[in-house]
């Protein structure tokens, strides 16, 4: 009983850092390409909005994660971020587009870099949420 | 059973390098008997600890031999001296004995899984526990404990697997009176069953419930008359 | 209880010991698994350029800039074109030597419309080609059209899909397999597909072409020399004897490439050795003071009835399960590291890379995981061998 908790707070130190590097980065070593010349945006812009605001709501529910103890609750916001995450990861050239040349930055930094942040998210956040359901059991015995 | 120990001495080298060795204990003949309450006392220093070790099989003697039932359990391979010391030997040691990772439970139970692998020692383990008066200790981890309960949970592991021949090094040390006769009580009822018990002890209470008193000064051994 | 659990059990109490042993742990792997596939990335790499350029020399026109155009073209990814009279390919057939002879367009398109970048355009000649027929053959099996095109692995456009150079809609038939050179990003076409780009440019006025009858040019010849004829003695036969062209061994042309490739794979070998030095020490030294640490747990298993061998088992079980938690995190942390931004880490070198297979990757997992838990277990042994060598009652006395 004594242990549980401490299962949840690593999980929750780890988890909102990685979702601010991830939303942080949207902006800075995780953007897509440049506009082109003329000014007008290559498809993978579109992609790169996205990403930040998924990437929003990821940071948003973690750092609620921090204040909440209610292990139902938790559960609850941990499946929210999990999902979230794996939309994240098939927002680049999944669901919107990215360019055309596998080395250009969309394709070669953003597209893999998102999609591994994401998938590290989503799975610290279903073993978030198995912890907090089984903690939730414990409570209830 | 009879467990002897013919001529056996210790000796350890020593720190400084003068003298080559000291003798923890010296030459000396033991034999320990079922069904009886042998009591060893003295100061700390005095060699009795050595001497319990060696009985138990846990030490092996520099001299001498020693035997169960004519057979010298030093002549037997590592994996089989384990074996009869599992099953016909409980050992409390000093000091604070608890595997940190496992429950007192598991603790008890933990020389009946070295050999066997199904749950049927679980009973006696929670009676042992009953006994010694930790049950609703069962779940509980080593470092909850306090040491008198270390201590009773290392009396209840020497007699999970019902041994022939128990040794007990300072068994009382950390207890308070109550739980001291408690335990005492409990070992004069296992030789009334026939067992050997040996006690180790600096301490006088255990007169009361021994048959034969030995004295340890220095590694030599003498009886103490008249109890 | 069961007590084949108990190395489990002393893992799971004991968290932070057990994180910390398997951080270390996970250095091994890490190093030892991204390190062979860097080195096997670079070396296929290389491989795979040599083979896809299929041909042993190389010709361009003897300026100093298609020599660098083609260098770039090939290495750094920078569309180009040079031209050269389309008669050097008779002569040079001529010459001793000469096994195979092909003669080869390059084109740049300028934006393709569906992206800002140029696309390398290589337009062969189906008649005597050798060096790209064969991919071709491989991946698409029909002989190439007009406005045909066969895409590069890395050409962002899937099979039956346009794309638009001057004006003209190709057709992509095929996509290449992956080579992780900068060919990934070409496209080939056939020689009347190439003309017919060039005229286009022409009509629309690009001014680059407009010199030149596309009949009467070429940008390089290929040659396949012939078995007994060394590579090099037909490279000076034909710089010496045939002016206005430059021969070069395919070789040495990348050789500059092989050369450094051979100097980060020795630095990356180093370092692993490095890594795996200062582990293993570290291993031995944590395995040993730890062991002393617990010296009374195992004296008190002892003291319960176990062998010397079943303590052993205890012991290395312990260090074999943590070397395999740490061998597995680090494998699957280099694998994820490596596999999905092989694209970045090939921009970043510069240098052609091409990641292994995945029965390869499969195989190099396998003998890092073999080998992490081997010096994991190894470590741990000479502190458990030496422990139970001595009497528990000794340990005991000591404990007091």
């Amino acid at each position: 009983m004594k242990k549980r908790p401490f299962s949840n707070i690593a999980l929750d130190a780890l988890t909102l850092p990685i979702a601010l590097v991830l939303f942080i980065g949207s902006f800075t070593f995780l953007k897509t390409c440049p506009a082109m010349e003329d000014g007008s945006w290559m498809a993978c812009h579109w992609a790169g909005q996205a990403i930040s605001g998924v990437s929003a709501v990821i940071a948003a529910l973690s750092i609620a994660n921090i204040f909440v103890t209610d292990k139902g609750f938790k559960a609850g916001i941990s499946l929210g971020i999990a999902l979230n995450a794996i939309l994240n990861a098939f927002v680049p050239g999944k669901l919107i587009n990215t360019c055309m040349m596998p080395d250009m930055q969309c394709n070669a930094v953003t597209k893999p870099a998102v999609a591994v942040i994401s998938g590290v998210l989503a799975v610290l956040a279903i073993i978030n949420v198995l912890v907090s359901l089984k903690g939730k059991k414990k409570e209830s015995k | 059973m009879i467990l002897k120990a013919e001529n056996i001495s210790k000796k350890f080298p020593r720190k400084l390098k003068e003298a080559n060795f000291f003798y923890a204990v010296n030459p000396l003949d033991f034999t320990l008997e079922q069904g009886k309450v042998t009591e060893i006392i003295g100061r700390s220093g005095g060699g009795k600890t050595t001497l319990l070790n060696m009985l138990s099989g846990l030490l092996s003697p520099s001299d001498g031999r020693v035997t169960l039932d004519g057979k010298d359990i030093y002549s037997f391979t590592d994996k089989e001296l384990s074996l009869l010391r599992n099953e016909h030997f409980g050992v409390v040691p000093q000091g604070h004995t608890g595997i940190e990772n496992l429950t007192v439970l598991e603790n008890v139970l933990l020389p009946y899984v070295l050999y066997h692998k199904d749950n049927k020692a679980e009973e006696r383990a929670l009676e042992l526990l009953e006994r010694v008066d930790i049950l609703t200790l069962a779940e509980a981890y080593p470092s909850e404990l306090s040491g008198g309960e270390v201590r009773r949970l290392a009396i209840a592991r020497a007699l999970i697997m019902n041994p022939e021949f128990v040794f007990a090094d300072e068994p009382t040390g950390d207890l308070d009176d109550e739980n001291t006769e408690s335990v005492l009580q409990l070992f004069r009822e296992l030789a009334n069953g026939g067992t050997a018990v040996l006690l180790v002890t600096h301490e006088a209470e255990a007169k009361k419930i021994a048959d034969i008193t030995y004295k340890m000064n220095n590694g030599n051994i003498e009886p103490v008359s008249g109890c | 209880m069961d007590i084949n659990k108990l190395p489990i059990k002393n893992l799971q109490h004991k968290t932070g010991r057990s994180t910390a042993l398997m951080l270390v742990v996970l250095l091994l792997s890490v190093s030892m698994l991204s390190g062979s596939l860097i080195v096997g990335s670079l070396q296929s790499g290389l491989n795979s350029l040599e083979t896809r350029l299929g041909a042993d020399i190389i010709v361009v026109p003897d300026e100093a800039k298609s020599k660098k155009d083609l260098e770039s073209i090939l290495l750094d990814g920078v569309p180009g074109y040079f031209y050269m009279d389309k008669e050097y390919l008779d002569e040079i057939a001529e010459r001793e030597g000469v096994k195979k002879i092909s003669a080869q367009y390059y084109l740049a398109s300028t934006k393709a419309g569906c992206c800002t970048m140029p696309v390398q355009i290589i337009g062969f000649d189906p008649e005597t080609d050798f060096t790209v027929t064969p991919w071709i053959t491989k991946s698409y099996g029909k002989e190439l059209r007009l406005y045909d095109v066969v895409a590069g692995y890395n050409i962002n456009k899937a099979v039956g899909g346009q794309v638009t150079f001057f004006g003209k809609d190709c057709t992509i038939v095929a996509k290449l397999d992956r080579t992780g050179t900068e060919l990934d990003n070409a496209v080939y076409a056939n020689f009347d597909t190439t003309k017919a780009l060039i005229e286009a440019s022409k009509e629309n006025s690009f001014s680059f072409f407009s010199n030149h009858n596309p009949d009467e040019i070429i940008s390089s010849i290929l040659i396949d020399v012939e078995d007994g004829y060394s590579i090099d003695e037909v490279v000076g036969d034909i710089n010496i004897h045939i002016k206005g062209v430059e021969a070069t061994a395919t070789k040495s042309m990348l050789s500059g490439v092989s050369d450094s490739l051979s100097g980060v794979a020795r630095i990356i070998k180093l370092l692993v050795g490095a890594v795996w030095l200062l582990v293993l020490i570290i291993l031995l030294v944590v395995f040993s003071s730890m062991i002393n640490e617990r010296k009374k747990e195992f004296a008190v298993l002892r003291v319960a009835g176990m062998s010397r061998a079943m303590l052993a088992k205890v012991i290395l079980m312990e260090s074999a399960l943590v070397s395999l938690i740490g061998g597995i995190t680090g494998c699957a942390f280099s694998l994820i590291m490596i596999y999905p931004f092989s694209t970045m880490i090939e921009n970043e070198l510069g240098m052609p890379f091409l990641t292994p297979s995945v029965s390869r990757a499969a195989v190099l997992t396998a003998v890092t995981l073999f080998l992490t838990v081997l010096a994991g277990a190894s470590a741990s042994s000479y502190a458990a061998v030496k422990l139970s060598k001595v009497d528990t009652g000794l340990i005991l006395k000591e404990g007091n």
